[in-house]
């Protein structure tokens, strides 16, 4: 098999997207990050695999030495300085070439970016909280893994909390004395819950949202058992239970529901970003597969017309989610050139184009590992591990119910879903 | 808790249906099911697991359950209802591990061809039923059919007669003497104990005559079991590489000779139809487990079964075991009766039973993704054993002809297709 060697053909460019929303600069960060793709992780997957402390290790060189997590920070805070939102093209391009990788790295590397642009994009978050996160994503020679608590299913037996978007806040925070005091009982964070280094969480207030910044060693975080989770390994997990724990004043910021739908909008750029990655290097395998695999003891894979219609769906499933997820970024950066404006329309606009996209992703995977027999199912190939991650990216993401909740809210004036 | 399992009632009118279940329902419930969650990581050394299969195929006796009574059987494969029993089984021991499943259908798919009325062969049955009656240690019988250059052209009998067959038999005096290569097979990687071997006599050739099936114990000299795979998911079987090396077994392992071996080596393909029965036992447990996930967990507020626009996705998975369900008894009450419903070998059968099989899978595949879709986060972890069951499921969609023989067998027979 070839696996482990990179390809001589960049399939990238076989997959259309448009070129003239990306200028040089970002055309360069994503060549580093498809370097970095191929070399580091791609060239050494039979060689480490899963394998945490390699992931580890080549997540630092993207984010630190590659800079992708100082990229959007400005320059006078420490950062490279590319402007929000403009950079949501550069971003797609560099996730998915890291979504080609690992899509577990691209997950948790996502995380801490779409956190990072919500905050920065936030006017009312004041300085101090800014400055004290460009810190932690500009200056540290590590990787500072920032685990996010946000709205998601609630428990029968857990004391209710305020919903946004008909999603269950999991957290609470009270104002006491001259600080605040932050519970949640065995929340479920959206990644890294067990080995971040902080918590970014989204917590209701008495009236409206708090979001809180705090540092995983505080006393009164507890972490639940690591979980074993389909796929997306980097991202280590665990529920999270907060116990009064104390903080101070900047460590809180108020925010209201846009803060919730900014970042989530983010995060499904992102992680759409990953989707069309990973699903170009499945491509890669099921055509290296189809172009040696004879069946009927003559004919090529490829050359059946029933097998030809299936490697073509799996094709047009990423044609197809490859313009789209460009689509988005240029909506988000540009949203009068759709017609559309910011905040509401983003929302619902990232919520369907991530449904549609991860659902064809998954398809075409699904597609490719059907063409490729046991070798599809077998960890050899590791088709079945892009299959894997995206799957567990797709249910961290929600699932399709509340997306579609919130489009009916949005076009039809739908109430109480 | 679940109150009320509408799955856990009998679905054919067999009075011995609630026996059988509640035998291996218990054993689900208290052997398997509390341990399942150690499985992804016990998949090499098989420890955890090994000991589940033997509890259920040695000590409760299913290892020997096709053998003829007179061999100290159960007789299943005399009687006219092998398939319908096996169905039974296979989905009760699904519901709790698809992969142990997998072991225990290896226990009957290799034997079918010498166990099951209208051939049965009696000489080998002799021969080979004393390994099986044990009931303090599990027996491993494995089914190797595929090659490195594919499998589904060896399952493709009907169009290419074991033309791509490379794993060879020759006939040396009273002997075969078998060289070759094979991938896969479940109840491998060190477990098997006998093997049916599927070889060609004459390379190349595309007649039925050249396609034999040989049983090779496994201890003899020249064959070696590999390493077992890691998989995306069925730890619980065990697949490896076996080579054979100028193998050497008496002339009469072969089943039953020129033409006939090819003939209900494509009854054993159309068994292969029960594959239906893994599917819906997977989803009966991914259907309990919901009932408990959604009970539980809120949405806006809601429990997520008082969601309306969550009930519509839980009725479709409902409406999906219900009828995957009613298909694979019927399907399976087909290959029970080939006095009533055709040979199980002709091509008709095998077609309904792709066509039931890919129905099936792809259904119970999809319904799956559903239930990991509505539960969120909690989809993707191991604790509520959903996303275990999708890993599993996904094979059996994969393996046996894989999607596309069962398509074009499908349609070859039913629009009498005459290139595919
Ligand atoms: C968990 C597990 C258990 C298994 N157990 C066993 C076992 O017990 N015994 C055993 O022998 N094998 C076993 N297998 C192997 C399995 O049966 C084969 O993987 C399967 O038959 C497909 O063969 P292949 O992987 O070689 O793919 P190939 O045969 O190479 O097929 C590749 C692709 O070509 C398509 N294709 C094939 N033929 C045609 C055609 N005529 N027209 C159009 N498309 C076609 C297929 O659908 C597939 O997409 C097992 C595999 C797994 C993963």
């Amino acid at each position: 098999m070839k696996e482990g060697q990179s390809d001589t053909i960049n399939s990238n460019s076989y997959f259309p997207y448009p070129k003239e929303w990306l200028d040089a600069e970002s055309e360069d960060i994503a060549e580093s990050v498809r370097k970095w793709a191929d070399n580091e992780v791609i060239a050494k997957r039979l060689q480490f695999r899963e394998d945490l402390e390699h992931q580890m290790r080549t997540l630092a060189i993207l984010a630190v030495d590659i800079g992708l997590h100082r990229l959007i920070w400005p320059e006078e805070i420490g950062g490279v300085g590319f402007p929000l939102p403009d950079a949501s093209s550069t971003l797609v391009r560099a996730y998915e070439e890291i979504g080609r990788a690992d899509p577990g790295i691209g997950y948790i590397s996502a995380a801490n970016i779409a956190l990072a642009a919500t905050l920065l994009e936030d006017q009312g978050i004041g300085g101090e909280m800014k400055k004290k996160m460009a810190a932690a994503f500009c200056d540290s020679e590590d990787v500072e893994l920032f685990s996010l608590i946000l709205p998601g299913l609630g428990d029968i037996n857990a004391k209710s909390h305020r919903i946004v978007s008909g999603r269950e806040v999991q957290a609470e925070l009270q104002n006491e004395g001259n600080g605040w005091i932050l519970r949640a009982e065995r929340a479920r964070p959206f990644n890294s819950g067990y080995n971040a280094s902080m918590y970014g969480v989204l917590a209701s207030l008495p009236e409206g949202l708090g979001f809180a910044v705090i540092e995983a060693d505080k006393k009164g975080v507890e972490r639940g058992e690591l979980l074993k989770t389909t796929g997306l390994s980097a991202s280590l997990n665990s529920d999270v239970s907060l116990r009064d724990v104390r903080l101070s004043d900047d460590a809180v910021a108020f925010v209201d529901e846009s803060f919730y739908k900014r970042l989530s909008a983010w995060m499904r750029l992102l992680t759409g970003s990953i989707a069309v990655g990973s699903a170009i290097d499945v491509y890669r395998l099921v055509k290296d597969w189809a172009d040696n695999r004879v069946i009927k003891g003559k004919g090529l894979l490829r050359d059946n017309p029933m097998d030809a219609a299936v490697l073509a769906q799996v094709a047009m499933d990423i044609v197809n989610s490859r313009l789209l997820i460009h689509n988005l970024a240029r909506a988000m950066a540009k949203p009068g050139v759709f017609g559309i404006g910011g905040g509401d329309d983003i929302f619902i606009l990232s919520g369907v184009i991530s449904v549609r996209v991860l659902d064809d992703c998954m398809h075409a995977i699904n597609r490719a590992m059907e063409m490729m027999g046991s070798a599809g199912y077998s960890k050899e190939w590791h088709v079945e591990k892009h299959w894997r991650d995206l799957k567990t990216m797709q249910v961290y993401l929600g699932g399709r119910t509340p997306v579609e909740m919130d489009v009916a809210r949005y076009y039809y004036g739908s109430d109480v879903l | 808790m679940i109150k009320r399992n509408p799955f856990s009632k009998k679905i054919t009118s067999s009075p011995v249906e609630p026996y059988v279940r509640k035998i291996v329902r218990d054993w689900a419930d208290n052997v398997v099911i509390p341990k399942r969650r150690l499985y992804d990581e016990d998949w090499a050394e098989h420890v955890i697991i090994e000991r589940a299969i033997t509890s259920l195929i040695a000590e409760k006796g299913f290892q020997k359950a096709l053998f003829p009574a007179e061999f100290g059987g159960w007789n299943l494969g005399q009687s006219d209802y092998p398939a319908t029993f096996a169905g039974w089984l296979l989905e009760e021991v699904s519901r709790a591990d698809a992969g142990i499943c997998m072991s225990l259908v290896l226990c009957f798919w290799p034997l079918v061809m010498i166990t099951v009325k209208p051939h049965v062969n009696r000489r080998l049955c002799a021969e080979f039923a004393p390994l099986f009656l044990t009931d303090k240690e599990s027996r491993f019988a494995a089914l190797a059919m595929t090659e490195p250059q594919g499998g589904c052209d060896i399952e493709n009998v009907d169009l290419l007669h074991g033309k791509t067959i490379k794993t060879t038999a020759v006939l040396d005096g009273d002997e075969w003497v078998i060289n070759g290569h094979k991938l896969w097979p479940s109840n491998t990687g060190g477990l098997a104990d006998l093997m049916g071997v599927v070889c060609t006599t004459n390379p190349g050739s595309d007649n039925d005559d050249d396609i034999a099936y040989i049983y090779v114990p496994s201890h003899l000299d020249g064959v070696t079991q590999g390493k077992p795979y890691e998989k995306a998911g069925m730890a619980a079987d065990k697949n490896s590489d076996i080579w054979f090396e100028d193998v050497r077994v008496p002339s009469w392992y072969r089943a039953w000779g020129p033409g006939l071996d090819a003939l209900y080596f494509r009854e054993v393909m159309a068994l292969g139809g029960l594959a239906c029965q893994v599917c819906t036992g997977v989803m009966m447990n991914v259907y309990e487990i919901l009932y408990d996930f959604c009970s539980e967990k809120t949405l806006n507020g809601r429990p997520l079964k008082e969601h309306d626009a969550i009930a519509a996705e839980l009725s479709e998975i409902v409406a999906a075991i219900e009828v995957c369900r009613a298909t694979a008894f019927r399907l399976a009450a087909i290959l029970d009766r080939p006095d009533r419903y055709g040979q199980r070998w002709s091509p008709e059968i095998i077609a309904k039973a792709r066509a039931n099989k890919m129905f099936v899978a792809d259904r119970c595949m999809e319904e799956c993704e559903r239930a990991m879709n509505i539960m969120g986060t909690y989809g993707a972890d191991r604790e509520w054993d959903v996303e275990k069951h999708w890993r599993d499921l996904k094979i059996v969609q994969l393996f046996e002809g894989g999607k596309q023989l069962c398509q074009m067998e499908s349609a070859r027979h039913f629009f009498d297709c005459a290139t595919l």
